[in-house]
């Protein structure tokens, strides 16, 4: 008796059977796997009504001293600042590195970079944006999930945006946690059948980030906080629409069809519907040049900063030509918004062009701001 | 792929689906360490919850069977450690072991006639398809050590079937 290579890869291909024993043992582990979960997802319910609990006693504190002491400030924009901007769910993360491969002991090692979340103060972002807030409170049924546009604001430049999507038996479409928060923002899951976005209306979709608070989400509703920049170098959008696609099969399905029947995928046809959002009263920004080179503008949600004046011209449509920006401020504090690989205080970073767009990650005051910093440079402003 | 996503976020069923799919290829990996079933069993059942453990630490879910394979690995050499053995080939099977395996005795057959050291690079190329670097990083030995294993298992499995 010899083998040949085909019967070796034949009988080592072979299907097998697993002993009784073998099988059994794993059908056990099956079970204390289903239990663990059960436990899990029982806690996690638990933790949630702790935390609706904790939050009532919170707001019955604030009410009953309110009416002794000097009330504290409460926009009505609260949730839109808190969860845009302020750092009563988020916390702050120090610069770390991972493996790019942690499947590969001696892969490379990607730099993540920090994370730095501060207080709002609700009255000065209330002065700041608060006229320019849109409430839109449109909601759209997309399959069995409903998504509620909330608030807006946008200046041309950046959109900020909260949106609730919710499904009964759980939200399954997003995928969102704590390390997409962290990394590329959560995206469409391989369950779901349809994707959105946001454009203008000439259909140039914006960039995003979306963060879903996983403090305040429950499985079945998640609050999403989309920081996103606009794709067109013209800065005019400010009547954005929803672009919603549909298709007959999950997008699982249609990259496996990719894969094994690319004919069969070309056949799968995608259902639009166009949802148009209110005209919004956007934010002015204010511009900032020297010796008549635009250096950037600035709002208090965004920056739009021109790489053709920190970098030759090869190397000014390259992001990575910019590696540090710091607004420092008239009271001796600064925020660093960008210091490549180690803080990333933005929402959200899009290079579009030559113009390097970020949306902040909390509310600025430009009159507060002494100087601008990015790169080795220094500007001056508000002299 | 959407089923390690759906299993990343805590969703049992479809974890036990996972290891479902992949229980074929974990069983040929675990014998070709293991000849005694409840060794066989205890490995797999290891691996499994290990796995469990530690899925959101899986960064990309096109590695999972890799990953998974690695600590099933890791899982057989622990059970041989704690058992002060270093391979396992001398071990004599149970008897209720042996019935089961007759009904696989292409496959176990071929497993004993091969030579021990080769045993699991023959499995992992030729039963799962894994290429020489994925067996190599599987296995932490170099490629060219797969490679020529490969090559020398082929001529002592070819040896010891023309003496027998």
């Amino acid at each position: 008796m010899n083998y040949t290579e085909n019967e070796m890869k034949q009988i080592l291909e072979q299907e097998v059977e697993i002993p009784k024993k073998v099988d059994e043992r794993l059908q056990d582990t099956y079970s204390r796997i289903r239990s663990q979960n059960k436990t899990r997802t029982n806690y996690a319910k638990k933790s949630w009504r702790m935390i609706t609990a904790a939050a009532a006693a919170v707001v019955l504190t604030l009410t009953v001293t309110g009416g002794t002491a000097a009330a504290a400030y409460l926009s009505e924009h609260t949730d839109f600042f808190q969860g845009m901007f302020g750092n009563t769910t988020k916390s702050s993360q120090e610069h770390t590195q991972i493996l790019a491969d942690p499947d590969k002991e001696d892969g490379m090692m990607a730099d993540l970079p920090g994370k730095e979340y501060v207080p709002v103060d609700e009255e000065k972002a209330d002065a700041l944006i608060g006229g320019n807030i849109t409430e839109v409170n449109i909601t759209k049924e997309i399959g069995d999930h409903t998504l509620t546009i909330e608030n807006i604001v946008t200046d041309g430049n950046g959109m900020l945006m909260s949106m609730t999507l919710e499904r009964q038996g759980g939200v399954t479409a997003l995928y969102a946690d704590d390390e997409t928060n962290r990394t590329k923002g959560a995206y469409f899951s391989q369950e779901s059948n349809f994707s959105f976005c946001f454009e203008d209306q000439e259909g140039n979709p914006a960039g995003e980030f979306m963060y879903v608070d996983t403090e305040k989400s429950t499985p079945d509703k998640y609050y999403i906080y989309d920081y996103m920049i606009w794709g067109s170098a013209e800065n005019t959008s400010n009547q954005p629409r929803l672009h919603i696609y549909t298709y007959p099969v999950t997008f699982g399905e249609l990259q496996e069809m990719n894969e094994t029947d690319p004919e069969k995928r070309n056949q799968i046809e995608v259902t639009e519907d166009y949802v148009d959002l209110p005209q919004c009263e956007t934010v002015s920004m204010q511009s900032l040049s020297r010796d008549d080179t635009w250096i950037c503008s600035y709002s208090p949600i965004s920056m739009n900063i021109n790489m053709s004046a920190q970098a030759p011209e090869e190397e000014a449509q390259d992001p990575y030509c910019i590696k540090y920006i710091e607004l420092k401020y008239k009271d001796g504090t600064s925020y660093v918004i960008y210091d490549q690989d180690e803080l990333d205080n933005t929402g959200y970073i899009c290079g579009v062009d030559t113009e390097f767009r970020l949306t902040y990650n909390r509310i600025v005051n430009p009159e507060d701001i002494t100087q601008i910093l990015i790169n080795d440079n220094v500007y001056d402003v508000n002299e | 792929m959407w089923l390690v996503k759906k299993a990343q976020r805590g969703d049992a069923d479809a974890f036990v689906e996972l290891i479902e799919q992949n229980k074929q290829a974990m069983y040929k990996v675990a014998r070709s360490y293991l000849s005694c079933e409840a060794d066989i069993a205890d490995a797999m059942s290891e691996a499994v919850l290990s796995a469990y453990e530690h899925l959101a630490e899986l960064k990309s879910a096109a590695y999972f069977k890799t990953w998974l394979t690695r600590i099933l690995i890791n899982c057989c050499k622990d059970i041989l450690r704690q058992q002060g053995r270093c391979t396992v080939v001398e071990q004599v099977p149970e008897e209720g072991a042996v019935e089961e395996m007759q009904s696989n005795s292409g496959f176990t057959d071929l497993i004993q006639e091969l030579p021990k050291d080769f045993r699991m690079i023959f499995v992992l190329y030729y039963g799962e398809g894994f290429c020489t670097r994925e067996i190599a990083e599987l296995l932490d030995i170099s490629e060219n050590t797969v490679k020529s294993r490969l090559r020398r298992g082929r001529m002592k499995l070819s040896d010891i079937l023309q003496h027998q």
